[in-house]
C-alpha cells in the first residue's frame, strides 16, 4: 500500500534534509522537496502531494505568499498546508491564523518528533 | 493509506547518527552564519552597521534560531533568538550582542546532543 506523500518547501538545505530524513525514516512517508516557494508551487502542481510542509521565511516568495498562491490555484488549493516557522511573536502567529493554514509547527523541530507532529496536525495519526 | 510509525530505540539511534553526520557536513556553513553575526557586531561597534547588513545578520540569526535546536543545540536556539530580537530592534547594545554571538559560537563549536 502506498504511503502518503509530503512536499517539504524550505530554502535551507540542512533543514530540508533533516525534515526529509525524519518524515521518511520515522513516519514512512514519501517525501518531495523544493528549495523555494516558486519551485514548490511547480512541484505541487505536477506531483499533487497529500500535504505540504511550508517554511515561512524564504527569499523572493515567503511562506505566506506561497500559501496564498497555493490557495488561488484550483488544481492545488485543497492540499493541506502545515507552516513551519521559527517566528515566535504573537503578531506573526495571528497573521498565520488569519491566513488559514491547516496547522503551524515551530522551529526548531525535534527530528524524532516531526513525522508524528505532522501526522497528528493533519489528523492522519492519533 | 497507512504510515509506518517507528519509535524503536535503534531507529532513534540510526536517525541521530545520520543527523550527526549531516551536522558535521554542514558545520562549516553554520559557523559561517555566525561569522556574519560577528561581522555585524564589528560594524555596530564602529558605527558602520548599514541597514542592509543589519537585515542580513537578522536573517542569519533567524535561520540559526530555527536550526540549532534541530541539530542538538537547544541553547544555541535560545541565543540566536535573542540575537535576532536585538538586531530587529535596530539599536542593539553592542556589548550584549557581542557576548551573545561569542556564546553562540562557543556553543556551536561543542558536540551536539542528539
Amino acid at each position: 500500500m502506498a504511503g502518503r506523500c509530503i512536499l517539504v518547501i524550505d530554502d535551507e538545505d540542512d533543514i530540508r534534509e533533516v525534515a526529509q530524513l525524519s518524515l521518511e525514516a520515522v513516519g514512512g512517508y514519501e517525501v518531495l522537496t523544493a528549495a523555494s516557494g516558486r519551485e514548490g508551487l511547480d512541484t505541487a502542481r505536477s506531483e499533487q502531494p497529500d500535504a505540504i510542509l511550508l517554511d515561512w521565511m524564504m527569499p523572493d516568495m515567503d511562506g505566506p505568499d506561497t500559501f496564498e498562491q497555493l490557495r488561488s490555484d484550483a488544481s492545488i488549493r485543497d492540499i493541506p498546508v502545515v507552516m513551519l516557522t521559527a517566528k515566535v511573536q504573537a503578531a506573526d502567529r495571528l497573521r498565520l491564523a488569519d491566513l488559514g493554514v491547516n496547522a503551524v509547527l515551530s522551529k526548531p523541530f525535534e527530528p524524532m518528533e516531526l513525522a508524528n507532529q505532522v501526522g497528528r496536525a493533519l489528523g492522519w495519526v492519533r | 493509506m497507512s504510515q509506518r510509525q517507528v519509535d524503536a530505540p535503534e531507529e532513534d539511534d540510526n536517525l541521530s547518527k545520520v543527523i550527526g553526520a549531516l551536522w558535521k557536513a554542514r558545520r562549516g556553513e553554520v559557523l559561517a552564519q555566525v561569522g556574519v553575526l560577528e561581522s555585524a557586531v564589528r560594524s555596530l561597534a564602529s558605527g558602520n552597521l548599514s541597514e542592509a547588513e543589519r537585515r542580513f545578520a537578522q536573517g542569519e540569526a533567524h535561520k540559526l534560531a530555527g536550526s540549532a535546536g534541530t541539530f542538538g543545540f537547544p541553547h544555541g536556539t535560545v541565543l540566536a533568538r535573542e540575537i535576532e530580537g536585538l538586531l530587529t530592534e535596530g539599536c542593539a547594545p553592542t556589548a550584549r550582542l557581542r557576548a551573545l554571538v561569542g556564546d553562540l559560537r562557543a556553543e556551536l563549536e561543542t558536540e551536539p546532543v542528539l
